[in-house]
């Protein structure tokens, strides 16, 4: 990993069009300010690994037939 | 129409024409591109998000709409480049779903829909801004 040390105010470029900046340093954050053109997908890493675990457990718990029937039985009572 | 061993429902047919590409994946499902969503009218307003390559896994979906009728994603650029233009109209958003043991106690992902661009064939899991009680929330309420 790149590690460079910044002050507030400065800055780091990552290729052309993406800006980190430090906006403030408090006692254990600090406020990170990121430019990047719209189109770039910006999230905190938390929510992006949590999201990835999600998709593990919706994919890896397979409904089974019993399951099925539960939500058959779920589907049918809002018809009648 | 070609047949695939789908891992919940054995072994079905699709639409090679309905398939949609998702030119960044799925996080957490490396390596697989191509799904199809997949109905059965007798689990209607469930479907599948049915991976066209191997292992052929299926994930439950539901319309989030279901869940939450305030419900919408906002169509930006950081989509419209992956899946192209849609209108919102076209846009078809499905929440995946996890079933536990007891599925009375499914959760639905609110914070990273699915999105669905038939004009195009190409989806896309989006985040959308949000809490992170998002993540699961309870599809049948106590």
């Amino acid at each position: 990993m790149l590690v460079f040390s910044r002050k507030k105010d400065e800055a780091i470029m990552v290729g052309s069009d993406i800006e980190l900046k430090i906006i403030s340093i408090g006692r254990d954050t600090v406020k990170v300010g990121i430019n990047a053109p719209r189109q770039i997908a910006i999230h905190r890493k938390e929510i992006f690994l949590a999201i990835e675990e999600e998709n593990r457990n919706a994919a890896l718990k397979t409904v089974n037939s019993n399951q099925l029937n539960f939500l058959k039985g779920l589907v049918k009572p809002s018809d009648e | 129409m070609e047949k695939i061993p789908s891992v919940t429902f054995g072994e079905v047919e699709i639409d090679k024409d309905k398939v949609y590409e998702f030119p960044l994946g799925i996080p957490g499902l490396v390596g697989i591109n191509e799904y199809f969503i997949l109905e059965k009218p007798e689990l209607a307003p469930f479907k599948w998000l049915q991976a066209c390559q191997p292992n052929y896994l299926s994930l439950m979906m539901l319309d989030p709409v279901f869940i939450d009728n305030t419900y919408q994603v906002t169509l930006t650029e950081e989509h419209t480049k992956i899946i192209g233009d849609c209108t919102q109209e076209d846009l078809i958003v499905q929440s995946l779903i996890v079933v536990p043991e007891d599925p009375k106690q499914m959760t639905a992902n609110l914070i990273a829909p699915l999105l669905f661009n038939p004009a195009t064939r190409k989806g896309m899991q989006a985040v959308i801004d949000g809490r992170k009680n998002m993540l699961r929330v309870k599809v049948i309420k106590d």
